[in-house]
C-alpha cells in the first residue's frame, strides 16, 4: 500500500543555493503560522531572529536578523526543517517553497 | 530508510534543539548536558537494539500500512504474536537500559489511536484514521521515535476541567483554523519527549459533553514553538551533574528515569496531525485502551527487566561478602524472582488472551484483567525486590563513600581496608550504588505510579471480574439453593 504522506519543501537562498526537505503533510502550513504569528522558527528559541515573514502564492517568504553568509542561512533552515521531523530529499518536485533574504 | 541506525538517531539529535529547562539552567544541547544526556543515550541503544540480527524478531515488525520491517515500538498489533513480542521488547529493552524504553508509551498510544480513530470513523464518518495511517506511515518510513503524554496537569481533583480556576491545568484547544489548531495546557510526568521526533498526545482520561474543548489527540513536533519542556530535577540529577565521571553513577550510561513537564503555550498542530479534536464520547476509550496495553508491558515485562538487573546486582553483593549460600539469603532471592515472573506470566497471558478490538479493526489490544494483574502484582511486588536488595546488599548500598574516594592518596588505602570482603573494595562499592540507584532511587514510586497507580488497577478489578458467577459456583459445591 502507498501512503501520500510527504510535502516536498524547497529551501532556496540567494540565487544559486538551494535545497529540498521531505515532511509530513501539514509541516509547511506549521511553518507559515510559526512564521507569521508567532515570528518563531522550530528549534531557535531566542526571539528576534525571524526579522520579517511574508506568505504568497505557496512561498513563504523570512527574512532573517543579522547579516548572514548564504551557509549560516542554509544551515539554520537545515535546523529548522530537522526540528520538524523534515529531512533533506534529492528530487522531487517541490509544492512549498521558503525563500530567505 | 525505515530502521534507523543508533548513529543515525544521535545525529538527529544533534540537530534537535527543544526548548529544554533543567535544573535552573536552559538545555542548549541536549547531549552535552549530562542530565539529558542520559535520556538520548538511552534510545540510541533502542535503535541499537533493533539493528542487531539476534533481537529482529522481538525488536523488528511488519508494518501493516506499507509490508516493510519497522522498529516494534511503530508497530500496530495485529495479531497474538505482535501482542507477544510487544512484552518481549519492554522486558529486552529494560533489562539493556536499565531505565526507561522513551518510546513504550508512544507505542501503546498508537495503537490505542488506531483503534479509537477507526471506531471514531465507523461511527461518525469522520477522517482520522486516514490522517493516522498517514502520519504512522510517515513515522515508520522514517522510524522517529515517538514518546507519548497522556497525563494532565489536573489541577483540583475535586473539579471538572472547565471548572478549573487554571484551565491550563488541562491541554485544551484555543482554536480552530483551516490549515490546523492552536492549543494550550499542560501534561506532567512525560518520559523521554525531550529526545524524540514526535509526542503522540492523548486526552488524560474520560470526558462529558460540554468539554469537546479538552477532547484532543494529536503529534507534536519536538521543537513546535511554544512548547516548554521543565525537565524532573532530583538529588540523582544533581549528582550526574557534580559526579565529573559517570562511571561513579549507579546506571552510568542511561540514568534514573528522565521526565519532563510539558507545557504547551499557543502550539500550531496541523490538521493532518490531529487524530481527535471535539469527540468527547471516544476520549474514555481512547485512554482506557492506552492503559490496556500499557498495563501489559510497563507492569508485567518492563519492571521485570528491571528485577532481572536488581536480582543480578543483589547476587553478586551477596558472593561479594560471603553470604551467598545462607539459606536466608537464597530464600529472598527466590521471593524476588517469584514477585518478578509472577507478573511476567501475567503480561504473557493477556498477550495470550489478546483480542481484537473494536472487532473489524484489526488491532490486537491485550487482555485487561491480566494486564491490570500484571501493574498491580508488580506495584506491590517491586517494593519487596527492592526491600530484599536493600536488605542483602547491607547498610553500604545507602551509606558508601563515592567510588573516586578509593583512589584518594590518603583515604583511599583506608576505604579498600574497609570494603575488601570476599571481592576487593571497588568490585563491592560498585555493586552497591547499583543497588542504591534502585533501592534509594526513583524507582519505587515510579513503578507504583507507572501506567496508573494501583487504585485504577483495583477498580477495574472490580469491574472486570464476575464475582457473581464466583457465587453462584460457590453455591453450586455447597448445594445451596438461591
Amino acid at each position: 500500500m502507498q501512503f501520500d504522506t510527504d510535502e516536498i519543501i524547497q529551501v532556496r537562498i540567494g540565487k544559486s543555493l538551494s535545497r529540498n526537505y521531505a515532511g509530513y503533510k501539514g509541516t509547511f502550513a506549521a511553518l507559515v503560522y510559526n512564521s507569521l504569528e508567532k515570528k518563531a522558527l522550530p528549534g531557535f528559541h531566542e526571539k528576534g531572529l525571524v526579522a520579517g515573514a511574508e506568505m504568497e502564492n505557496e512561498t513563504l517568504s523570512l527574512r532573517l536578523s543579522g547579516n548572514r553568509p548564504d551557509d549560516a542561512l542554509m544551515e539554520i533552515m537545515d535546523i529548522v526543517l530537522r526540528n520538524v521531523s523534515a529531512f533533506p530529499r534529492e528530487g522531487g518536485e517541490a509544492r512549498f517553497s521558503i525563500t530567505i533574504g | 530508510m525505515a530502521l534507523k541506525t543508533a548513529q543515525q538517531y544521535l545525529d538527529d539529535m544533534g540537530k534537535l534543539v527543544p526548548r529544554v529547562y533543567c535544573g535552573g539552567k536552559w538545555v542548549k544541547n541536549l547531549l552535552e548536558n549530562p542530565v539529558t544526556r542520559s535520556m538520548v543515550m538511552a534510545n540510541s541503544m533502542i535503535y541499537a537494539l533493533a539493528e542487531d540480527p539476534k533481537n529482529k524478531e522481538v525488536m523488528v515488525a511488519t508494518s501493516h500500512l506499507t509490508g516493510e520491517p519497522i522498529n516494534r515500538n511503530l508497530n500496530v498489533a495485529r495479531n497474538i504474536h505482535d501482542l507477544d513480542m510487544r512484552q518481549e521488547m519492554a522486558l529486552l529493552t529494560s533489562q539493556t537500559v536499565g531505565t526507561c524504553n522513551y518510546r513504550c508509551v508512544g507505542c501503546d498510544a498508537l495503537n490505542s489511536v488506531a483503534a479509537t480513530t477507526w471506531e471514531m470513523d465507523r461511527d461518525l464518518g469522520t477522517k482520522y484514521e486516514a490522517n493516522f495511517n498517514k502520519w504512522l506511515a510517515y513515522a515508520q518510513a522514517n522510524d522517529l521515535a515517538v514518546s507519548g503524554a497522556i497525563t494532565d496537569a489536573k489541577g483540583d481533583r475535586k473539579k471538572r476541567p472547565s471548572q478549573q480556576d487554571e484551565v491550563d491545568t488541562f491541554v485544551h484547544l484555543v482554536e480552530k483554523r483551516p490549515d490546523g489548531i492552536v492549543v494550550r495546557g499542560i501534561k506532567v510526568s512525560q518520559s523521554g519527549a525531550i529526545g524524540s521526533h514526535e509526542t503522540l498526545v492523548l486526552p488524560g482520561g474520560a470526558l462529558r459533553e460540554g468539554e469537546e474543548k479538552f477532547a484532543l489527540a494529536f503529534a507534536v513536533q519536538n521543537s513546535a514553538p511554544g512548547l516548554t519542556y521543565i525537565c524532573q530535577y532530583n538529588a540523582y540529577s544533581a549528582e550526574r551533574e557534580a559526579c565529573g565521571d559517570v562511571c561513579e553513577l549507579g546506571n552510568p550510561l542511561y540514568g534514573q528515569r528522565e521526565t519532563s513537564t510539558m507545557v504547551f503555550d499557543n502550539v500550531f498542530i496541523p490538521w493532518e496531525r490531529v487524530f481527535l479534536c471535539g469527540e468527547t464520547k471516544y476520549c474514555g476509550r481512547m485512554v482506557t485502551r492506552f492503559a490496556k496495553a500499557h498495563r501489559m508491558n510497563c507492569g508485567g515485562a518492563c519492571k521485570v527487566g528491571f528485577a532481572d538487573l536488581i536480582i543480578g546486582g543483589t547476587m553478586l553483593a551477596a558472593e561479594y561478602i560471603g553470604v551467598e549460600k545462607v539459606p536466608h539469603i537464597q530464600e529472598k532471592i527466590i521471593d524476588m524472582v517469584r514477585f518478578s515472573e509472577t507478573s511476567h506470566a501475567c503480561a504473557i497471558a493477556a498477550a495470550m488472551r489478546g483480542r481484537e478490538e473494536p472487532k473489524g479493526s484489526g488491532v490486537y489490544l491485550p487482555d485487561d484483567l491480566f494486564g491490570n494483574a500484571a501493574k498491580l502484582n508488580i506495584a506491590h511486588g517491586f517494593w519487596e525486590i527492592i526491600k530484599n536488595a536493600g536488605d542483602i546488599g547491607g547498610g553500604l548500598v545507602v551509606t558508601m563513600p563515592r567510588m573516586k574516594d578509593l583512589d584518594d592518596p590518603e583515604v583511599g588505602p583506608m576505604l579498600k581496608k574497609a570494603f575488601g570482603a570476599a571481592a576487593p573494595a571497588d568490585k563491592r562499592m560498585k555493586v552497591a550504588k547499583f543497588l542504591q540507584h534502585w533501592s534509594a532511587g526513583l524507582h519505587g514510586p515510579g513503578t507504583w505510579h507507572g501506567a496508573g497507580a494501583p487504585q485504577t488497577q483495583r477498580f477495574m478489578f472490580t469491574v472486570l471480574t464476575d464475582f457473581d458467577a464466583k457465587k453462584k459456583m460457590a453455591k453450586k459445591i455447597m448445594q445451596m439453593e438461591d
